[in-house]
């Protein structure tokens, strides 16, 4: 009965989302075409390739019974604390977010993001319906992902952990946690903040100082967000037009191609430019939204609101660090920054919403004893 | 089972209303992040493009080459030299310590001078040069060359040098340039900022700057992050600054300090033992020994003696050009860039005969009888004599309980005219003359001949001198203005003060007839028409005045008969003068030995020499004025001084009137 034929799973597909997708690609391709001063190489193509098999990745896992995500939802969860545990053994340096797996390098503190959000979703789906809500469910939830935020830490990357944080605290929100746990955990972690200063590695320690004071350090971390200012509040209302950027293409603007990409957009296309691309990205949530509340099965709803909540965060974080609102953390903006594994994790992200979306009334089993 | 889906129900609803909040609050903070965005790129887009613009941007000065001085047969006075400079814009160096230790490979900086140039870096603004080290060679410099794209920053200025051909020679004259001081930096004239800059200090270079320095232009660089020059444009054309060509002939110029210098005193070698022993322990003969000189002066009784002080001016009657203002002693201006040490500069500034003042127009001396000119000029145009009017002069005059005496104070010069007391420099006759003329008038008539005031000379610092008149000692003094100061003016004492140049323009003005002309250093073109107004003083009695300056000369008794021009048919009218500088006493004057000699007296006391005079007699074309400080009679010391410059002045070939170098020829 819920198996239905191809052709109609391809007729059920939502195009207006992946058309978004493709439109926050293409920009991406311009911008890093931009980046590279009017040249396909080295990243504009690669861009192309990689966001190329992300979508056939993306459709391959949109025609994928729901009910098989659902099935195997623990395994890419298993599959990144491997990852992150072979990651945290092999590091020799200091800092090591990537993992070279011989035909490509990929940071499964990315992947990971997505890994919590499947295996979060099932463990609220499993549990006994009158059981939502309680609060041991929520500590349960927060020690299944405990061992993925530790080894993301630990590596450490400040960022993602505190986005990887964040997520979880918004999937067991969303899973019905009580208001006064939340509060109280709220209220626990902002008591633990100086416990966590304390073991803080000083170029971390130091980005947040020049976060709170720029002139700190003129010519390190914040004369990286101060010509980020600078190149943003340059472009004027309409830019300074496409390829023109000199802030970006005089080498002023540092990581021009991953993190501060949506600088150069807002250098060459002005606050116009920078509107357009926030507002694709809040379609894109709202679109989702729709999704997850249409969705007949708990596991459905976490998953998409989940993956919102995902988008979001990198969004924010990506977008107030380079106008100077957020302390530079280093996250890339999905689909547009140059960099395979955020891609990765959005396109596995929306295929998974593709598919609830297709497959929104199928129902999963529900436990009620 | 109904229980279930209530359940179920109440989950989706739990879950429906906590997404919807969730998502309003991230819809909020997204709302939150436009806002800040909106900020930066609409409210603050200006402050932030023009950062950009800094960031991108880069304005360099281009010094202009400042202009030359010529004399009036083209030869260089100043002009300029390369001199290469390493220096280091902060702007363009990420790490200014980093880079100056880098350079320390390559050419010796110490720390003191790291650490000099950083506290620099952070007081001036970042784009400006800082000088790391000057005036190096060009093997260092190509060291440095060759490094340059391991030095972010560095920059190697070839940087202009002034140097003076000529050394001290014309320095009172060309002046000299310098560092821009802190009170001469102007905000409008960004170029004086650079630290290569050096703008005029005194004379030619500081009189005509404006024109010299020329306009500074502008380049604007494109850089990267790295400071690296992408673009570069001119915004604004460098433009050299103008030449200025001086009416002064160096030959003559050279010829009159030398002279002047030299004076009566036989010129010997300084390679003699006996002499550096002398110059070690006298600091201004050591001044002397460093001088450009080679020989110094020793006077008749066989002592090494300091080389004679004081000015000759030589000028165009008809057209005020002055061809020579020497001031001795004088001094090298090369000395004073890029700076000059502090033990030459004490030595400069307390050397006891002011190497550093321009005599020619900032020494203010007595006239003494060269003054009697004006005196009995005024005498007839007040009608008080005519040319034939006689006095007779017994040696002196009383005047209530004062005597005044003439120079011939035994017997005095008998009855004499207005030419024989101007020829021989009779005293009485203008004590007198000026008594019965009155002060006023005497005063009127000097300043049209150019004293008392200014004369216009294009050189700063020209001292105005001093007429006294009645008004001004009410003024000045608050007293009443006393007959016996009147006859004490008569012979050019007293209050009387009067510049060199004044003098030669006196002597000028009376020789073209009354033409008030005005000294000038710069060259007239020709074809020029000169317009002065002419004196208000009738031109019957300034011929007589003219003829009695010939009388100088050509007379029997006539105090410049001694020293008449060497050349054939061509005659020098002029005045001797000497001025007493200290009182003399009744008792020494009454005493046995008489009034002590000049030569005995210790130098600061002895009497000042003057001449002027003009030629040729019959149809002037120059005038001359020569003052020997404390040389003793105007006769004796500046008469042939004046008489051998003018003589080379009138000379197709100067040369030979440079007086004998005793290296070539060795003193027996």
């Amino acid at each position: 009965m819920n198996n239905v034929s191809l052709t109609k799973k391809i007729l059920k597909l939502d195009w207006a989302l992946v058309l978004l997708l493709v439109l926050l690609v293409s920009i991406g391709c311009c911008a890093l075409y931009s980046a590279a001063g009017a040249n396909w190489n080295p990243w504009a193509i690669r861009h192309l390739e990689r966001s190329f098999f992300g979508l056939i990745l993306a459709l391959i896992i949109a025609f994928t019974d729901i009910k098989v995500i659902y099935k195997f939802a623990w395994l890419p969860f298993l599959v990144s604390f491997l990852l992150l545990a072979i990651l945290y053994l092999t590091s020799e340096g200091n800092v090591n977010r990537w993992l070279d797996l011989g035909v490509f390098k990929i940071q499964p503190s990315e992947i990971a993001k997505i890994s919590i959000i499947l295996v979060l979703a099932r463990f609220f789906h499993d549990i006994q319906i009158r059981d939502y809500g309680k609060i041991i469910y929520s500590i349960l939830a927060t020690i299944i992902s405990m061992p993925i935020i530790i080894l993301t830490l630990i590596q450490p990357d400040l960022g993602t952990a505190i986005m990887q944080i964040l997520l979880v605290g918004a999937i067991i929100y969303l899973a019905g946690l009580r208001i006064w746990f939340l509060v109280l955990s709220i209220v626990i972690f902002i008591a633990s903040l100086p416990l966590v200063w304390l073991n803080l590695h000083d170029y971390q320690k130091q980005r947040i100082l020049t976060h709170l004071d720029p002139s700190l350090d003129s010519l390190g971390a914040g004369y990286h967000i101060s010509q980020s200012k600078i190149a943003l509040g340059s472009g004027g209302i309409f830019g300074k037009g496409f390829l023109k950027g000199s802030q970006s293409h005089l080498d002023f603007l540092p990581e021009k191609q991953t993190d501060f990409i949506f600088t150069m957009i807002g250098e060459e296309f002005g606050l116009a430019g920078s509107l357009f691309v926030v507002m694709i990205f809040v379609l894109l949530m709202l679109y989702s939204y729709v999704i997850a509340f249409l969705q007949s099965s708990q596991f459905g709803r976490i998953v998409c609101s989940g993956i919102v909540f995902m988008l979001f965060s990198y969004v924010f974080v990506n977008v107030g660090m380079v106008s100077g609102l957020l302390p530079v953390v280093g996250a890339p903006l999905p689909l547009i920054s140059y960099g395979g594994s955020s891609m990765l994790t959005i396109f596995i992200s929306f295929g998974i919403i593709l598919s609830a979306s297709i497959h929104r009334h199928n129902t999963l089993e529900v436990k009620m004893s | 089972m109904k229980k279930k889906k209530v359940l179920l129900e109440e989950r989706m609803l739990s879950f429906s209303r906590r997404a919807l909040l969730l998502g309003g609050v991230q819809l909020g903070v997204l709302g939150i992040l436009v806002g800040h965005l909106y900020k930066i790129q609409v409210t603050d887009a200006k402050k932030y493009t023009l950062l950009s613009d800094n960031n991108r941007f880069n304005f360099l000065l281009i010094p202009p080459s400042r202009g030359s001085i010529f004399d009036r047969k083209g030869r260089i006075l100043s002009t300029n030299t390369g001199s290469f400079d390493v220096e280091i814009v902060p702007e363009w160096s990420k790490n200014i310590q980093k880079t100056l230790y880098e350079l320390s490979k390559y050419i010796s900086i110490t720390d003191k001078e790291i650490k000099s140039v950083i506290n620099l870096s952070r007081k001036q603004k970042s784009f400006l040069p800082i000088i790391v080290k000057s005036n190096l060679d060009r093997q260092t410099i190509s060291k440095v060359a060759v490094n340059i794209p391991h030095l972010p920053g560095v920059n190697i200025q070839q940087n202009e040098r002034r140097i003076f051909p000529q050394g001290s020679l014309a320095v009172h004259v060309t002046g000299y340039v310098g560092r821009v001081s802190k009170s001469e930096l102007d905000k409008n004239s960004p170029e004086l900022f650079l630290p290569g800059f050096r703008i005029g200090k005194s004379g030619i270079e500081l009189q005509y700057d404006q024109q010299m320095r020329g306009i500074t232009g502008e380049k604007r660089v494109e850089v990267n992050s790295l400071g690296k020059v992408i673009r570069s444009s001119i915004e604004k054309e460098t433009k050299k600054g103008e030449d200025i060509n001086l009416s002064l002939d160096v030959e003559l110029q050279t010829i009159a300090l030398r002279r002047l210098q030299a004076g009566n005193d036989k010129l010997v070698s300084i390679n003699q033992p006996d002499i550096t022993k002398i110059a070690k322990n006298n600091k201004s003969y050591a001044w002397q020994l460093k001088d450009d000189r080679e020989f110094i002066n020793k006077n008749i009784k066989g002592n090494y003696v300091l080389p004679e002080s004081g000015s000759v001016v030589v000028m165009d009657v008809n057209t005020g050009e002055v061809l020579v203002s020497a001031s001795a002693p004088t001094f090298d201006p090369n000395k004073f860039d890029p700076g000059i040490s502090a033990s030459d500069w004490e030595m400069l500034s307390n050397h006891p005969r002011n190497p550093l003042i321009n005599k020619s127009i900032s020494g203010q001396y007595p006239p003494g009888s060269t003054f009697k000119m004006m005196v009995a000029l005024a005498a007839l145009e007040a009608g008080v004599i005519t040319p034939k009017s006689r006095i007779h002069c017994s040696g002196h005059i009383e005047f209530g309980d004062m005597k005044f005496h003439c120079w011939k104070n035994k017997f005095g010069h008998g009855n004499v005219n207005i030419y024989d007391a101007i020829s021989q420099s009779c005293d009485v006759f203008f004590y007198e003359i000026a008594l019965k003329t009155g002060i006023n008038n005497i005063a009127r008539i000097s300043r049209e001949f150019g004293l008392g005031n200014v004369t216009g000379l294009n050189l700063p610092g020209e001292r105005t001198g001093l007429i006294p008149d009645r008004d001004w000692k009410l003024k000045e003094k608050n007293l009443m203005w006393r007959p016996g100061e009147t006859i004490i003016a008569g012979i050019g004492q007293g209050y009387v003060l009067v510049t060199p140049i004044q003098l030669a323009l006196m002597t000028a003005r009376i020789a073209n007839g009354g033409k008030k002309i005005v000294p000038t250093l710069l060259k007239s073109s020709s074809k020029l028409v000169h317009d002065f107004p002419i004196a208000n003083v009738s031109e019957k009695n300034i011929n007589v005045i003219k003829k009695s300056m010939e009388k100088v000369s050509l007379g029997e008794l006539g105090t410049g008969r001694n020293f008449r021009l060497g050349i054939k048919g061509i005659e020098m009218a002029g005045k001797t003068g000497t001025v007493q500088v200290r009182r003399i006493s009744t008792q020494e004057r009454e005493s046995v030995e008489g009034v002590i000699k000049n030569e005995d007296r210790p130098w600061g006391w002895r009497d000042h020499a003057l001449y002027v005079g003009y030629a040729p007699m019959k149809k002037p074309k120059y005038s001359i004025s020569v003052i020997v400080e404390h040389g003793g009679s105007g006769s004796s010391k500046a008469g042939p001084i004046a008489r051998d410059v003018m003589e080379a002045t009138l000379n197709e070939n100067p040369t030979r009137y440079i007086p004998n170098n005793p290296v070539n020829k060795p003193s027996t």
